[in-house]
């Protein structure tokens, strides 16, 4: 014969205790929302303006960190990166010509160079923060070990013939995410 | 907002408890921490089909016997297992989005410390601190929804070492797709470098840390003032900082810098140089909080053994994880499944009794009183089964009828 097996005793009436409900969650998202949002408004508060040879000037926006700079034979580079995307700055000063010369140029010696295939898009017509008339076209590089990488080039030529080419990347299916953030950054870019 | 008297009870609480707001709060974030991760990796699956799958089925064949282990690390009282996969998804989830959300503090290093410092060291700097803060955060929510089940140290090291396996589970498959390109073969060398050279150190850890700290900190109140408490329950989480920092440091990094042919096998003994000393402290942690366990446990009880709840042979089964099993198994072979379950049942009712003797203010209080006649009444079943006399039974004490 099967014993059945006894109920749970009723619950304890003698163990009370008082707690506090809101002020402890309250609490747990002010540090939530200060670690998150806070980073932001702290990270604008002492940001620096990212400056590139005398003539581009720009706020990186929130999480773009410097990682490189470099000047040779002439041309000043400039690396940011939050994340595996990253941005390209280069200033070939006394370089003339237009934005579309430029565009092409670094289509045919940079990018054709630096990946063993390449997908250049349309060009088209842009304009950067202060208004300084841009050309823009997208791409997708493969490198020699299959890794695919997806960007955006936006060059610009000053009115003293100094060239500028902005190329943001990003490993493909991640540019989409970053796109927000290079945008901002070109349309506050300042030229000089 | 006015204070709300609650019981205090001892029935295993699920996640879904929805008279705390803490509960809501939980489920809102990590509800929207899942639709951000879908969103994340849904574009990254578009990188490599085969490599995506790869990277799941790799990363469940570490995780699953990694999240059982923790699991029954805690000796006593298992976990109820809807808040151990809410601090699962927390870190998976609600942390990992939260922190890809906190990228503004690598800028803040940059302003402060330069271009150069920040790129060497700022991974090290923002990374544990933000990284930390928030897993933690979703332990103090689960905390907030289920306050019983923080009996001790050990219930903060589960759910806080679960929370980093679910936040280290998501990370993985990031870099994974993100970095090592997402073909098999790069998920086949992320694998290698993150998991197995260095799947025994890393969040798990961190954040198990962390937990201990929110464990020993609400388990305590009545043991120990809030000053310590709060020394401890910082100092824990500053060392899952700290580790977290060292790992991400160029510190102790004698890592390869292109690992080629037998450079490969000494990626793990790399990674034992950075993790090793934080996997030795949270064992010796984990060491002093079982010693911790079953001290309670005996002092719980020792007050117990002239009454009808437990008998000295019974806690001498109790105390040892191990002789619990045997006694069950044994159990099992002499009088069936329904007798071995029943020895279990009987068994983690005497810890329940142990938890209220340690909450109650008199030997007479009437829900201790009640939970020594649930006990005896358990073994009077248990030796109203044929075959069922263990010799973990006293004879004659409790037999009814």
């Amino acid at each position: 014969m099967r014993t059945p097996i006894p109920d749970r005793p009723d619950e304890a009436p003698s163990q009370r205790r008082r707690e506090r409900k809101w002020l402890p969650v309250l609490a747990v998202l002010a540090t939530i929302a200060f670690v998150t949002g806070g980073a932001a408004s702290v990270g604008d508060a002492v940001s620096r303006p990212v400056r590139l040879a005398e003539t581009v000037r720009f706020d990186p926006a929130p999480g773009w960190i410097e990682v490189g700079r470099r000047v040779e034979e002439g041309l000043h580079e400039l690396l940011l990166q939050r994340g595996s995307a990253g941005l390209y700055v280069v200033v070939l000063p006394e370089e003339g010509g237009t934005a579309v010369e430029l565009a092409e140029s670094y289509a045919s010696f940079g990018l054709r160079r630096q990946y063993a295939r390449v997908t250049i898009g349309d060009a088209e017509a842009a304009t950067l923060g202060d208004g300084v008339p841009a050309v823009r076209y997208g791409y997708v590089g493969v490198s020699t070990d299959g890794v695919a990488t997806e960007g955006v080039v936006v060059t610009a030529v000053t009115p003293d013939g100094t060239g500028v080419v902005f190329d943001g990347f990003a490993p493909q299916g991640e540019l989409a995410a970053a796109i927000d953030d290079l945008g901002a950054m070109l349309e506050g870019v300042d030229l000089t | 907002m006015s204070d709300r008297v609650r019981h205090a009870s001892l029935h295993h609480r699920s996640l879904f408890q929805f008279g705390e707001p803490a509960f809501y709060v939980f489920g809102a974030l990590v509800a929207w921490g899942g639709l951000q991760m879908f969103l994340v990796l849904a574009a990254l699956s578009d990188i490599s089909r085969s490599g995506w799958a790869l990277s799941w089925l790799l990363l469940a064949l570490y995780a699953t016997p990694v999240f059982v282990l923790v699991y029954r690390l805690d000796l006593y009282e298992r976990e109820p297992l809807s808040l151990v996969f809410g601090a699962f998804a927390w870190g998976a989830l609600a942390a990992t989005s939260l922190s890809l959300q906190a990228v503004g503090w690598d800028q803040v290093v940059v302003s402060l410390f330069g271009p150069e410092v920040a790129a060497r060291w700022g991974a090290a700097i923002t990374a544990p601190l933000v990284e930390e803060t928030l897993k933690g955060a979703g332990i103090v929510l689960l905390y907030l929804i289920a306050r019983d089940e923080f009996d001790d140290t050990m219930d903060g090291f589960v759910y806080g070492a679960i929370c980093g396996l679910g936040f280290a589970l998501v990370e993985d498959v990031l870099y994974f797709m993100a970095v090592f390109g997402g073909t098999p073969a790069g998920v086949l060398q992320g694998f290698y470098l993150r998991v197995i050279s260095s799947g025994l150190y890393g969040h798990v850890l961190f954040t198990g840390l962390t937990g201990m700290g929110i464990g020993y900190f609400v388990s305590r109140r009545v043991a120990r003032p809030l000053a310590t408490r709060l020394k401890v329950a910082i100092g824990l989480f500053a060392l899952g900082v700290v580790g977290h920092f060292i790992w991400n440091s160029p510190l102790l990094e004698f890592m390869p810098a292109q690992p080629t042919g037998v450079g490969w096998l000494l990626v793990p003994v790399a990674f034992a140089v950075k993790g090793m000393p934080v996997l030795l402290l949270v064992l010796l942690a984990l060491r002093l909080a079982h010693g911790q366990e079953r001290s309670w446990l005996d002092a719980s009880l020792s007050g117990e053994l002239p009454h009808e709840g437990i008998s000295a042979e019974e806690l001498a089964v109790l105390r040892e994880p191990k002789a619990r099993r045997r006694a069950v198994r044994a159990m099992r072979t002499r009088a069936g499944r329904p007798a071995g379950r029943l020895l279990g049942r009987l068994h983690r009712e005497q810890i329940t009794l142990a938890m209220l003797a340690s909450r109650v203010a008199t030997p007479d209080d009437p829900s201790l009183v009640a939970q020594r006649d649930y006990c005896r009444s358990l073994r009077d079943a248990l030796a109203a089964i044929p075959g069922a006399a263990p010799p973990a039974f006293s004879g004659g004490r409790g037999s009814g009828g």
